[in-house]
């Protein structure tokens, strides 16, 4: 019994605190347009610490007619930075590079969240600290390089950030 | 198209899976682990807690206990997932003490003892990374099942595939139940809960 009358009372706080860390988002960096690309919810899941990698994540939006590619990344802050495929397949997590990139079809969207496709950070040299934003240069096929902010979150922050609007 | 295909012939499969375990949790069908079919896992062991302090298969038996193989140079995954498991002991409270929980590093050759101590220092203080000599360490990760590889990146760099699968253990280091990486905290807590029964 008791536990039932706990629920309501546990979903309500939750719910508070999701809109009040949604309204309070300082985090989220507001989308940007660039020629036929808009880039939205930009993040990097600030890593514990020692940590000598990071994954970025990101919305690209292809409102163009032509197919565009992200074909490289760029960070001042890391020896290397490359765009990395990842799938759980039967409980194994594995990683792999992406040589020719991300193609976004003309029209579309793609999504770089945990658990999929990100932009992988190595060999850090700056502490990658939640509250913190970094510029990372992305390069794409027909737009060219272009700087997006990346702000560093918690794993719960950017949860939040995945789940609100599209 | 394809791609397409798989991922949601895949989202049918997560579903029958979440569906089936779910049903497992209010009825007494287990749902078992293909992989782990029960019986104990784990050989006799010597390696070395993230404090620097030696620890052995014994320390880890007496009481139920989770583990969870990763390594620091994960990107998401392995962070992830342990501060999944922080927030899970933080819900759990003072009955997380009552369950063990590891973190063995299926890269002891970069996860040495002082950077594991510093990486553990982002999670719950009762998680203890577990590192060592890499023969040692592979021996155990093998006698425990998980899957490991090393892949080789440009420039001479690597990175490790590994099993990213909670185990669930008992006292005597029986595989009882796994949670799976992105599983939802309420499933994830209720099946630490039902370790302390
Ligand atoms: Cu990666």
């Amino acid at each position: 019994m008791n536990t039932i009358r706990q629920i309501p009372g546990k979903l309500t706080a939750l719910g508070l605190a999701t809109i009040i860390l949604i309204l309070a988002s300082p985090f989220a960096v507001k989308a940007q347009t660039f020629g036929d690309l808009i880039i939205s919810k930009s993040w990097i899941l600030a890593p514990p610490r020692a940590a000598k990698v990071a994954g970025g994540f990101l919305v690209i939006t292809n409102n163009g007619l032509q197919d565009e590619t992200l074909t490289a990344v760029q960070f001042d802050g890391a020896k290397k930075a490359d765009i990395h495929a990842m799938k759980i397949e039967g409980g194994v997590m594995k990683m792999r590079p992406l040589k020719d990139g991300i193609t976004i079809p003309a029209g579309n969207s793609v999504k770089l969240k945990p658990g999929a496709t990100h932009l992988m950070l190595m060999g850090l040299s700056v502490p990658i600290e939640d509250g913190k934003s970094f510029p990372l240069k992305l390069t794409f096929a027909n737009v060219g390089e272009i700087t997006v902010e990346f702000p560093a979150l918690s794993r719960a922050k950017g949860k939040l950030l995945m789940k609100d609007g599209n | 198209m394809r791609k397409l295909r798989f991922f949601l012939w895949g989202a049918v499969f997560f579903a029958a899976i979440g569906s089936l375990y779910l049903y497992s949790m209010t009825g007494t069908n287990q749902q078992p682990n293909t992989l782990l079919s029960g019986g104990k896992l784990g050989d006799e062991f010597t390696l070395m807690r993230h404090n620097g302090q030696p620890i052995s298969d014994k320390d880890l038996l007496g009481k139920p206990h989770a583990i969870f193989f990763g390594f620091t140079s994960c990107p998401e995954v392995c962070p992830s997932t342990l501060y999944e498991i922080t927030t899970w002991l933080d819900e759990l409270g003072e009955d997380a003490d009552r369950i063990g929980v590891y973190f063995i590093t299926v890269d002891p050759e970069r996860d040495t003892q002082e950077i594991l101590a510093e990486y553990m220092e982002s999670f719950d203080s009762r998680i203890i990374g577990i590192t060592g000599d890499k023969a040692k360490v592979e021996q155990t990760l093998r006698s425990y099942k998980v899957h490991f590889e090393r892949v080789e990146l440009d420039d001479g760099d690597y990175t490790m595939d590994h099993t990213a699968t909670i185990y669930l253990l008992n006292s005597e280091g029986t595989f009882v139940r796994s949670i799976a990486y992105g599983e939802n905290s309420q499933t994830a807590v209720a099946k630490l809960k039902l370790m302390l029964n």
